[in-house]
């Protein structure tokens, strides 16, 4: 996955339009966009992962200051050394942190971004409320995730959701339930979509190896072939802002 | 992406039999996908096809391997649907 897509370490990357040509940095910029980011803001990356996110929003968007949580120190010593390499280690921080626990005062920041990363919380619903706890009054908390079909899922949907969380150690949560946990943690404004284009061709370049022969199915490419036909699930965003 | 002239073209020397035995069988597909294995997939499958068809099968699989992993198993359904329509 990391040599598939870099340092963005997401299966959809986001596109304006059909034919507008992706790349994990495109995606990031685009995301960012749709979350209101703007110069000089505080910015919470929950679940970093290398940092690669962090390190584009930082290049595209002036001033601002950029939190990144993992829970790996593996990924956060990636994540420090793609930082330094960019010269950014002013405006991108990277913290060791269990993000149902963050290390930060109370309205520290300005947007809370959870970029494909709600699916291995353990608890959603505290895990939005802490981000309630760290964003200003009126800040924004948006929500990037693959969401799986709401139910009633038929058996086979059923197995093959199953199969997912297995294969990434995860529980992919559903719309509907991202936005009653949003508004649980006392989040108002709560929008949420579909994203209309994403591209995973990236994703699903992953699950092959190539050679001088052509096209091999590698082990990821075996186990999520047998999940994919059945899978119910899309890309989609919630975005929501804490009361003033 | 390879681009050119097979970009419309190889859907038609691709024969449905092979495309739907490659649908049912993702193993069967990936060998046809891959020059390695391929000879013993097409033994595998008895299609019967001349040297000039066989040229153009082989062509046909080697653009499709050539393609985004996405376009691939897109290509395969567009091809099934082409081939049994």
């Amino acid at each position: 996955m990391v040599q598939a897509a870099g340092t963005t370490l997401q299966g959809g990357l986001v596109k304006r339009s059909a034919e507008a040509a992706v790349t994990p940095e495109a995606s990031t910029r685009y995301l960012a966009e749709l979350a209101g980011v703007t110069p000089g803001n505080r910015i919470l990356d929950a679940g970093c992962g290398v940092g690669g996110p962090a390190i584009t929003i930082a290049q595209a968007v002036p001033d601002v200051v950029i939190d990144g949580v993992t829970v790996s120190e593996v990924q956060a010593r990636l994540a420090h050394a793609l930082i330094a390499e960019a010269g950014l280690a002013d405006s991108v921080r990277v913290h060791v942190a269990d993000f149902h626990k963050l290390p930060f005062p109370g309205g520290s920041f300005d947007v809370a971004l959870y970029l494909e990363v709600t699916s291995y919380a353990s608890d959603r619903n505290s895990l939005y409320q802490e981000s309630a706890r760290v964003l200003r009054p009126g800040g924004t908390v948006y929500v990037k995730e693959i969401f799986r079909g709401e139910d009633p899922l038929t058996e086979q949907q059923r197995l093959a959701v199953a199969a997912f969380d297995e294969l990434w150690a995860c529980q992919v949560p559903t719309l509907s339930e991202t936005i009653d946990g949003i508004r649980a943690a006392g989040f108002v404004g709560v929008r949420a979509r579909e994203y209309p284009f994403v591209s995973m061709e990236h994703f699903y370049e992953s699950m092959v190896s190539r050679d001088d022969g052509g096209i091999r199915l590698n082990e990821f490419g075996q186990a999520f072939l047998r999940i994919l036909p059945d899978l119910p699930a899309f890309f989609g965003e919630v975005k929501a802002h804490r009361p003033e | 992406m390879t681009t050119g002239p097979m970009e419309d073209g190889y859907l038609n020397d691709i024969p449905a039999e092979l495309v739907i035995r490659a649908q049912q069988d993702t193993d069967f597909a990936f060998r046809l996908l891959n020059r390695d294995t391929r000879d013993a997939a097409l033994s595998e499958a008895g299609l019967g096809l001349t040297g000039d068809e066989l040229g153009k099968l082989h062509e046909a699989l080697d653009y499709v391997a050539s393609m985004s992993f996405q376009n691939v198993l897109q290509a395969l359904k567009n091809v099934g649907a082409t081939n049994m329509a």
